[in-house]
């Protein structure tokens, strides 16, 4: 198990929580998924995460605000930003800050994947 | 009685005796020629005797015969004199005669009878009472003075009677004459005219009363001529005018008549004079004071024998308080009517049993009835509409018992028109038994079509305000939409990958399609509930749970809520009482509250971001909603201005959405209001009856 690289989740929306890991380990990745971002900051996972997707809308700490967290944190980590609001200034803003990028919900199972494999450096 | 004249003679006058004395002495002498001694008298002497003689002869002749004459006359005289007493004795009045220095020398039997006095005691009549005292001076002076100058008289006088009463005669006095125009005689004739007298006393009596009459009514009394020149004024005309009766005359008293009434009247007068039948006219005159004051004129001719008319009586009454009530009166009803036409209020009574009604003219206009026929129950039972008949029937039997009548119904005019009355009716008393209605019907058509044609502006206004809010909100609808999606296409993607492994994972791939079910119905949820916030519709009112009115629109709001970072805290009461109201409306009103208090924090940093929404019920079936943050605030003063339209704070807003939610909230019978927390931040509030109380407030509109 532990050759398979962890993919955390984050967001706040129970379907996401659901569906995401399933899709991803189906497609052979480990997932670890949480409701927030100070729930991920706390966990372990926030070390051994190869791959982060999080939601921009979460309550408390946003996504960006978990993104410049993990910046001042050191942590590298290849974000994939997900978003119910389909805003194409903060998706450019996002990537400029580094994110690998930045899928509008609902998006494609093989739109997710291959960011997440990209993300991984597998392509 | 004496007589002037000489008796009849029966001796030859003196002188012719002492003639033939004469004669026969001288005869003597000459026939004894002792005594002549002259002889023989000669021839000549003889002669002359003899001619003598016969001249003594003619002379005594003639005084014979002038003596017979002069007997006849007397005897003549004599039998005239009886004649004239008997003349006098039998003549209907009282005649005296007198001496020519006025004593009374006879007087004929009827003065006799009527003083009852004698020929001795009447001479002394100046002194006897035989005159009225207070006519006796006047009597002596004239009567003196008569017979000294020989003129007849006449005056009349007062005569006692033999009972002592007095009557009135016209007593004239005339001298007797003779030949040579020597007064002899008075005669005086004393006629009887007391009753002619009294007669012309009752008249003067009668004339002063009618003067006293017409110079004391308290009206103006004047005459005129045919030619309509005024000839007389009676005095209180005379004192009204403060003009006498010169100046009045003709056509002086014209300058009294008002100067707008002054050719109305002219004409008015021309007009009777012309009819020659009686006639009326009003004007004002003026008083001695300046005043004008409004009279009646009212005028009668008066004819003569022939049918044509010699004089005008007029009288002019004061008519200025009947005319200043008249004046009030017109006045007051005018303003009655114009305030029942511009209000369209008619009012009237109404006695049900004999069917008899009594309406005003606005009302007649608003029914158009016609005002010349009489009113009956039928006949404003046909006009109203058919659907109404049925609440107007119940809403009547109620007021039977002593219930106030108020419904508003429609009616159907005889033009085709529909019109919305509403009548206020009750029984005011009962005549001999029967109810008397009195009422007022108002036409509340325009305030009904203004109603709503505001209702339909109203939903216009607040279909714009929810567009708005659609505009604002497109980001938290897309996500509560997308959210679901992207389960659903997820899911399904991971659902066939399942199905696609070898071997397939049936049971993760059953798990997943579980999954997009789930998540299909929710998403459907979300854009039911969004349809329905954001579809136009008529207001309807139903019986809603308001809690979960709120459960909806906080699920719609929490994302958008939590992007702000506000902390929501549902405190809803358990059991809550339904109201009466039209869900969306009310959802509208309490999502834009949850709106304003998101973004009354959008700055706020120093605390935490809270927002309460809270349902409790109030005392007297009411429920109260209110919505606190922790934002900004609200001050005292602009707390009121916060529900006026177009007023706002914020820099995007337009400053409609909380007018729209107070007229929301008004026409749910509620009321909405801000007021500051204690600490920091504001609580919006509204309240609306419960259910039943709202029932009974609709109702009461009816």
């Amino acid at each position: 198990v532990s050759e398979r690289p962890l993919v955390a989740v984050v967001d706040d929306d129970i379907s996401v929580r659901e569906s995401l890991p399933d899709l991803l380990q189906q497609v052979g990745f480990a997932v670890q998924a949480f409701a927030s971002a100070e729930a991920f900051l706390t966990s372990d996972a926030a070390d051994a995460t190869s791959c982060l997707i999080l939601d921009v809308g979460l309550p408390g700490m946003s996504g960006p605000d978990l993104q410049r967290e993990l910046g001042h944190r050191g942590k590298r980590v290849p974000i994939v930003f997900i978003t119910a609001k389909g805003d194409k200034s903060l998706q450019t803003r996002l990537v400029a800050a580094g994110a690998v990028a930045c899928l509008f919900k609902p998006f494609s199972d093989t739109a997710l994947i291959e960011v997440v494999e990209a993300a991984l450096g597998r392509r | 009685m004496e007589s002037d004249v000489e008796p009849p003679l029966e001796s030859p006058p003196d002188e012719v005796t002492r003639l033939r004395d004469a004669l026969n002495a001288l005869r003597a002498i000459m026939a004894r020629p002792a005594l002549w001694t002259g002889g023989e008298p000669p021839r000549i002497v003889t002669a002359a005797l003899d001619t003598l003689s016969g001249i003594a002869n003619e002379v005594e002749e003639r005084v014979a015969q002038h003596h017979g004459e002069l007997a006849r006359a007397s005897e003549a005289l004599r039998d005239s004199e009886s004649n004239s007493r008997l003349i006098i004795d039998s003549i209907p009045g009282l005649v005296a005669l007198l001496t020519v220095t006025g004593e009374v020398d006879f007087v004929n039997h009827q003065i006799l009878d009527y003083t009852g006095q004698t020929l001795e005691e009447l001479k002394q009549w100046g002194t006897n009472g035989t005159i009225h005292p207070d006519d006796l001076p006047h009597v002596v002076q004239v009567f003196t003075q008569s017979i000294g100058s020989g003129s007849p008289y006449e005056i009349e006088q007062r005569l006692r009677r033999s009972d002592g009463a007095f009557r009135w005669f016209q007593n004239n006095g005339f001298p007797l004459r003779d030949v040579s125009g020597h007064i002899v005689r008075w005669c005086v004739l004393l006629t009887d005219v007391d009753e002619q007298k009294r007669a012309e006393e009752a008249l003067r009596s009668n004339e002063r009363d009618f003067k006293l009459i017409i110079d004391t009514i308290p009206a103006l009394v004047w005459s005129a001529r045919p030619d309509g020149g005024a000839e007389f004024f009676n005095r209180h005309y005379q004192e009204f005018a403060g003009l006498s009766e010169e100046e009045a005359r003709d056509w002086g008293w014209t300058v009294l008549v008002h100067p707008d009434d002054q050719n109305g009247l002219a004409a008015a007068w021309q007009r009777i004079m012309a009819s020659e039948a009686p006639g009326e006219a009003e004007a004002r005159l003026r008083r001695h004071d300046g005043e004008y004051r409004w009279f009646l004129f009212r005028t009668n001719p008066l004819r003569d024998a022939e049918g044509r008319i010699v004089k005008w009586y007029g009288i002019n009454t004061d008519i200025e308080d009947r005319k200043r009530a008249e004046v009030d009166l017109r006045r007051a009803y005018d303003s009655f009517a114009d305030g029942q036409r511009l209000s369209h209020t008619g009012n009237f009574t109404a006695d049900i049993v004999v069917d008899e009604h009594v309406w005003s003219e606005e009302l007649y206009r608003i029914f158009e009835f016609d005002p010349t026929v009489p009113i009956r129950v039928q006949a404003v039972r046909d006009v109203i509409h058919p659907d109404d008949l049925p609440s107007f029937d119940a809403g009547f039997a109620r007021s039977l018992g002593g219930a106030d009548f108020d419904l508003v119904f429609r009616i159907v005019t005889g033009s085709g028109t529909m019109k919305h009355v509403r009548a206020f009716a009750r029984v005011i008393e009962r005549v001999a038994g029967r109810p008397l209605f009195i009422g007022a019907i108002q036409d509340v058509t325009e305030t009904k079509m203004a109603e709503e044609a505001l209702n339909a502006a109203r939903s216009e206004l607040a279909h714009v305000a929810r567009v708005t809010t659609l505009s604002t909100l497109t980001a938290s609808i897309a996500h509560e939409v997308n959210q679901p999606l992207s389960g659903i296409i997820t899911n399904a993607g991971t659902c066939l990958r399942m199905l696609d492994a070898d071997p397939p994972n049936v049971e993760g791939a059953r798990e997943t399609a579980r999954r997009t079910i789930r998540d299909g119905h929710r998403a459907s949820a979300v854009v039911t509930r969004l349809r329905a916030l954001f579809s136009k519709r008529e207001f309807t009112l139903e019986p809603m749970d308001l809690n979960e009115a709120i459960q909806e629109v906080v699920a719609l709001s929490r994302s958008d809520l939590q992007r702000n970072r506000v902390a929501l805290q549902s405190e809803l009461a358990d059991s809550l009482p339904n109201v009466n109201g039209d869900r969306i409306q009310l959802q509208q009103v309490i999502l834009n509250l949850l709106r304003n208090a998101s973004d009354a924090m959008i700055d706020v940093q120093d605390r935490p971001r809270q927002l309460v929404v809270r349902t409790e019920r109030e005392t007297g079936d009411r429920v109260r909603v209110s919505v606190r943050d922790a934002g900004v605030g609200i001050d005292a003063q602009s707390a009121n201005k916060l529900f006026d339209a177009f007023y706002t704070t914020k820099a995007d807003g337009m400053g409609i959405g909380l007018s729209i939610s107070r007229s929301i909230v008004e026409r749910h019978h509620g009321r909405l209001w801000a007021e500051p927390n204690e600490g920091p931040g504001a609580t919006f509030s509204l309240s609306i009856p419960c259910d039943a109380a709202g029932m009974a407030v609709a109702s009461a509109g009816e």
